[in-house]
């Protein structure tokens, strides 16, 4: 079972949205964070090329940027405050592409702070990844969603309503 | 937050590159935002081609016609963007399971009946002479615990229907507007043609918050599926008919914004003129964008957004371990 990345980076903020996601019960998209997190991908290094989509991994890359000769894979961030689960995505992607045979360094990219970050996976990394997987593969196996629990994350979730009404 | 479009008069909707426009037949032309329309609601004689179809399909923004006789015709219901297959099977599974379709069916009726008891308590307070009916309404809504069928449900929540309809002559303060009893197709008399109108706007309301949400509107609970033909919408509107719907029709009465002069007697009975139509709507557009505090969610919420919120608590119903409770008033 291979597990998309958005369902992955949903599991390490949320069970309950990764569960949800799982089965395309996908957030209200009237949702205004949504469209600032879209409009800022849209606006930024509209250059370069953007949003990748790898079909068979369902996975879509923000960008590949060339720096110094090498190529990155590049995840767009609205701020540093969610640069940990970015840097956890981004590893995700990269563990992703080294399945297929690709290796490639990642970096993290701040527009509205002008920063940039380069990461790289590492056999830990790899060790870490394959934990979370199995935790998150039994969880969506489970025919229950997992329960509400609030956290910092809930009052901006897109499912706050349908998780709390 | 997005706007709904009324279009009241005749002329051609097109597609001008990314966006609506609207040529009236009267020579103004209008430009519609299409990022910030939720739903369209067609009253004139609008033509409409493919082109538009295709292009309202992918903004995913739903079309309702309404006919001369402001009679809704149906609704322009672009494919499903919120597809989920466990969702629909949950839906079904629940119409199945007779005793798990019986529970929420009688939280709709319990819905209405509540909802439709703080009016009449409301006005009761004031002088209205209503203590009868809502003493009868009560005790009706004792019985809905104990139906066992859909068929006696439905029957209960006639009755109540019937005692509620019956204190609107003592809401309403003007003496063209009285009426024995419910006539639909066609209405016999204004407020039977008020009624039928603002319950039809419900409905589509209804039905466009289901749009948003992951549930099928095909299956209703109360109102038998039959598979063609919308459903869920009714069952959801009978919660919001007398909270956004009649309160509108009392407001607009009461307060003289609307009068016999609105409506037109014609062979198919009793019709609100367009003047009507969009003064009845305007004040029901107010009802809808107007906020009250969400107790459970902390937040301020129009009154729009609690049929969303009904969903959404539907849907939570179907899938967890979650007592549904209606919607209702607080006052």
């Amino acid at each position: 079972m291979l597990i998309s990345p958005s369902i992955y980076n949903a599991f390490l903020i949320c069970q309950r949205q990764a569960w949800l996601m799982s089965r395309q019960m996908v957030a209200d998209q009237e949702f205004t964070y949504l469209d600032i997190g879209r409009l800022i991908s849209e606006e930024s290094f509209s250059r370069e090329r953007k949003e990748i989509y790898i079909p068979d991994l369902s996975a879509k890359i923000d960008m590949i940027t060339l720096k110094d000769g090498k190529y990155f894979v590049a995840e767009i961030k609205k701020s540093s405050a969610t640069m940990q689960s970015g840097i956890e995505q981004l590893k995700y992607y990269m563990y992703l592409l080294r399945l297929k045979g690709v290796e490639i360094k990642g970096m993290i990219k701040i527009p509205l702070e002008k920063k940039s970050l380069e990461i790289t996976l590492n056999s830990s990394d790899i060790d870490y990844i394959e934990k979370r997987i199995r935790e998150i593969i039994e969880v969506l196996n489970s025919e229950n969603s997992p329960l509400v629990k609030r956290i910092k994350y809930c009052s901006k979730c897109a499912h706050y309503e349908f998780c709390f009404v | 937050m997005k706007e709904t479009i009324y279009i009241f008069n005749s002329g051609r909707i097109q597609r001008k590159d990314n966006t609506l426009f609207f040529e009236s037949e009267d020579g103004t032309n209008k430009f519609l935002p299409v990022e910030n329309i939720k739903e369209i609601f067609v009253f004139g004689e609008v033509d409409f081609n493919k082109r538009i179809l295709e292009f309202l399909t992918t903004k995913e923004i739903i079309v309702h016609f309404f006919n001369f006789y402001d009679y809704y015709i149906g609704s322009f219901y672009p494919r499903e963007h919120y597809n989920s297959g466990y969702m629909i099977l949950k839906q079904a599974l629940a119409y199945e399971a007779i005793n798990k379709r019986l529970k929420i069916a009688r939280c709709f009726v319990e819905g209405a009946a509540k909802n439709s008891l703080k009016i009449l308590k409301y006005y009761n307070r004031r002088g209205q002479n209503l203590s009868s009916i809502i003493e009868e309404i009560e005790s009706y809504l004792q019985e809905i615990e104990c139906q066992e069928s859909i068929e006696t449900l439905m029957h209960v929540e006639g009755k109540i229907k019937q005692s509620y309809y019956g204190a609107f002559k003592n809401i309403i303060n003007n003496s063209d507007f009285t009426f024995e009893k419910r006539t639909k197709k066609p209405p016999k008399d204004y407020l039977n043609a008020l009624i039928s109108f603002s319950n039809s706007l419900i409905y589509t309301y209804c039905l466009s918050e289901i749009y948003q949400t992951h549930l099928d509107p095909r299956m209703g609970f109360l109102h038998a599926t039959n598979f063609r033909r919308f459903s869920l919408n009714l069952d959801i509107a009978e919660i919001f008919k007398p909270v956004i719907g009649d309160r509108t029709i009392f407001a607009v009465l009461n307060k003289g914004i609307i009068d016999s002069k609105d409506f037109d007697n014609n062979l198919n009975g009793i019709i609100l003129k367009p003047s009507g139509c969009r003064k009845f709507l305007e004040v029901l557009q107010e009802r809808l964008n107007q906020t009250i505090k969400h107790s459970t969610l902390k937040r301020e919420v129009s009154y729009r957004r609690l049929i969303r919120l009904e969903c959404y608590k539907i849907e939570k119903f179907l899938m967890e371990y979650y007592e549904y409770k209606p919607f209702v008033m607080d006052w």
